[in-house]
């Protein structure tokens, strides 16, 4: 017999006096150390191993040969013709049935072929709509009802693992969180003993290429693994020279094509993070692996028609592989990067959007030197292109440290804070320093004015950077940006500066290298900018940028040129006042920088964030700025003033940095 | 009968407690005792963090960390960030900040609000561009 329910009503005083020994027990036992553990230290990444560029050369050991060229993508409707090189494996939502439209996979596809017949259908947001025929619906309809009743996997990892050269994987229309994959550790020590020094300085704990192919779900929700380890340990030390894969096995995945089979990307979706998210953020949301899609030593990888979202870093990676394809993609609020192609070579992002990135929609980093610096009797050749994307609401639409002879066009770059950034700002272990060679033309820089700083951001920035403006290059060499347009965006079209010292090298350094120069060490010459229209829209509108050419003019800088620039009626807006035309380009010798002392003092309050004697940086990137006009222009005089003092108090502390050194 | 409760229900408090513990991998409660686990935030402040744990660190990691943490962070970013850098026509080790600038650096930055998702040694490696020492 229980007792009366009032009997067992304890008194709230009488209450907290029985509990209060435990309750403080509770906390040291249980809470406290949770809590330490709570904020102790952040979410470890996968780091990476010392990265070497791919040989450049076809491997002919497959047929047809893997590498050596950018890939074709073979067409979907050729998936299942047996005739054709490479197996097949499809995979789906559902079971097969009677009713077709009853599976989930086709059944969404369904929706989204009679939403597309309605309105038509886009691979990107600017693009006008296609129009999608009944023939084309009925086409594609019937052969995913093929597909269907050839699938054989629930799992694109598993359809990938089982897959060989040549082979390809096709993926039905669903959103794909691979639960498998997800079930398998992070930072596994199983994996531990995968694990290698990283670039110098030889700090422990990479992932080597063995660690990704005996664990390759530690840090990725899909991954292709392209090859086998080598038989051979890479080097320790690493090779200073990165050309050519020291360890480099035979082709296991080599010329693996993996695509959704449905209209376009929006149909077959890999998350990696929480997928009641949708499309959107906030950056890495949910993050259950660190990369969503990777392709490591993959050579003649093709990925085609899916959307990749919510990874904690990148939500594709492809890494030292010669030969990829990113076609039709789509890539949302993955923590850092939508896409992330590290030291790889002859490749394609074509008709994509990335948005959502706390650092940037795409980043063909650590490109081979293939421009200026490209070794002695090889021919100049652009390694990677990316063109016809759609690149928004990122903190950078497209970023590239040590980013060489990269071929950026007709892209659009819009709503970021920074459309494009390209730099030197390495670390050890980012070959390719400095960057130099790109090409970047007819594309459109506008409207990026995303303020990613502001308290209710979805994207999450990892770097300062200044809000409302087209591009900047921070220390490249040899770059040309001509016929673009830049317009409406508030603070600047176009920066360029230098980062003077960030290498040392020399007798005294204890750096004994060869091609150590430290007269070069000073990075940000030979940059050319024409035939770009500035501030005014297609459409004829004019949408004033708050400066369209903006440049530090580092002392020494030689040979940067702008010239047949148009601006809003006439000539376009500089800072300083008088930019080196170089007679129309014709003569770089006539550009020298000789110092312009208020854009040195933006860059010291910015980067540095230095004030004086504690004061509050003046940095005022990181706030929209106001619309272009006479308001903006009494702004600009201010900061003016008060960049110069920032510049005069920061050489009183470091007389000896080159920025105080080198200007008069 | 109700000290009986009482012990009981301390008892019960307790296991839960140290469940939750295992749960949560933390080794100082295996250890079982408060001290022990300050000595392990002391040691854990102490080591240098790891190449993967930078590589992710920002500046709300800085503004939880304590001071002697700060150093060791610090210290940890000058060994990695000064390494080679590497390049077919350029090749040298990458400029270092002292370390009480850069302790100031990231006070500077990392004291806003909008700051705290900065990556620590992107900050520390921009900034010993324009700033740097030689090492």
């Amino acid at each position: 017999m229980g007792l009366p329910m009032s009997r067992r009503v304890v008194p709230l005083r009488s209450l907290s006096a029985l509990l209060a020994p435990a309750l403080v027990t509770l906390l040291v036992a249980v809470v406290a150390p949770v809590l330490l553990l709570s904020t102790a230290s952040p979410a470890a990444a996968h780091i990476e191993r010392p990265a070497y560029w791919p040989d450049p050369a076809p491997d002919c050991t497959v047929k047809p040969c893997a590498g050596g060229k950018v890939p074709r993508a073979r067409s979907l409707f050729t998936a299942l013709d047996k005739s054709r090189t490479g197996r097949t494996r499809v995979v789906c939502q559902g079971h097969r049935t009677d009713r077709p439209a009853a599976n989930p996979s086709l059944g969404r596809l369904q929706r989204s072929l009679a939403y597309a017949r309605e309105h038509g259908y886009k691979f990107r947001p600017t693009e006008r709509p296609r129009r999608l025929t009944e023939k084309h619906a009925r086409q594609l309809w019937r052969f995913n009802v093929r597909l269907l009743r050839a699938c054989t996997y629930h799992h694109i990892q598993a359809a990938v693992t089982d897959s060989g050269n040549n082979d390809r994987v096709v993926v039905l229309p669903g959103v794909y969180t691979e639960p498998r994959s997800r079930a398998f550790k992070t930072h596994d020590p199983a994996c531990d003993k995968y694990e290698s020094f990283s670039d110098f300085p030889r700090t422990a704990g990479a992932a080597t290429y063995k660690y990704h192919y005996y664990c390759p779900n530690d840090a990725n929700l899909i991954a292709v693994i392209g090859r086998k380890p080598g038989t051979k340990a890479p080097p320790q030390p690493p090779r200073l020279d990165r050309r050519g894969i020291p360890d480099l096995g035979p082709c296991i995945r080599c010329n693996l094509q993996l695509e959704g089979s449905g209209l376009g990307s929006q149909d077959v979706v890999v998350e990696a993070g929480r997928a009641a998210a949708g499309n959107g953020g906030p950056s890495g949301v949910g993050a259950a692996k660190d990369v969503g899609i990777a392709a490591q030593r993959a050579d003649g990888f093709v990925l085609r028609n899916v959307t990749v979202r919510h990874a904690r870093e990148h939500g594709i990676y492809v890494m030292e592989t010669d030969g990829y394809l990113l076609d039709r993609f789509r890539s949302f609020y993955n923590g850092l990067y939508g896409t992330l192609t590290f030291v790889s070579d002859h490749g394609v992002h074509q008709t994509c959007e990335a948005a959502g990135h706390g650092d940037s929609g795409v980043y063909p980093g650590a490109p081979p030197e293939t421009g200026e610096q490209r070794a002695p009797g090889t021919r100049f050749r652009y390694n990677q292109q990316v063109r016809r994307c759609d690149l928004h609401h990122n903190l950078a639409g497209y970023s590239a440290t040590s980013g060489n002879a990269v071929w950026v066009h007709h892209n659009n770059f819009y709503d970021n804070a920074l459309g494009l950034q390209t730099d030197v700002v390495t670390a050890a272990g980012h070959p390719g320093f400095p960057d130099d060679s790109q090409l970047i033309e007819r594309n459109y820089f506008y409207s990026n004015n995303f303020n990613p700083y502001a308290a209710d951001s979805d994207v999450k920035p990892a770097f300062p950077f200044p809000v409302g403006t087209g591009m900047w290059i921070a220390g490249g060499n040899n770059h040309q940006v001509r016929n673009n347009r830049f317009w409406n965006n508030w603070r600047r079209g176009v920066m360029l500066f230098a980062v003077p010292d960030l290498l040392i090298c020399g007798p005294d350094s204890g750096n004994q290298q060869a091609g150590c120069d430290p007269l070069m060490t000073s990075t940000s010459h030979r940059n050319r900018f024409h035939h770009n229209v500035m501030g005014r829209a297609p459409d004829g509108r004019t949408l004033r940028n708050g400066t369209d050419f903006w440049w530090d003019s580092f002392p020494g800088n030689q040979a940067n040129c702008w010239w047949a620039n148009s601006g809003v009626g006439g000539a376009p807006t500089t800072s300083p006042l008088l930019l080196p035309d170089c007679f129309g380009g014709t003569n770089p010798a006539l550009s020298l920088g000789i110092g312009d002392v208020v854009n040195q003092g933006e860059l010291i309050s910015c980067l540095l964030a230095f004030e004086a004697d504690g004061a509050e940086p003046l940095c005022p990137w990181f706030t929209s700025p106001p619309r272009p006009g006479a308001r903006a222009a009494a702004v600009d005089d201010r900061e003016a003033e008060a960049f110069r003092e920032t510049f005069t108090r920061f050489c009183e502390v470091y007389a000896e940095a080159a920025t105080c050194r080198e200007t008069r | 009968m109700r000290r009986l409760a009482v012990a009981a229900l301390i008892g019960l408090v307790l296991l839960a407690g140290a469940w939750q513990v295992r749960g949560a991998g933390a080794e100082e409660a295996r250890r079982g005792d408060g001290l022990a686990g300050l000595h392990a935030q002391a040691e854990q402040a102490a080591a240098a963090p790891s190449y993967a744990e930078m590589q992710v660190m920002v500046c709300q990691d800085w503004r939880d960390a304590a001071p002697v943490r700060r150093r060791v962070i610090v210290s940890a970013l000058r060994s990695v960030l000064g390494g080679e850098i590497t390049g077919i026509g350029f090749s040298g080790r990458a400029r270092v900040l002292a370390d009480d600038h850069a302790v100031r650096l990231f006070d500077a930055h990392c004291g806003h609000d909008y700051a705290r998702h900065f990556l620590l040694y992107k900050l520390y490696g921009q900034a010993s561009g324009f700033a740097g020492v030689a090492s």
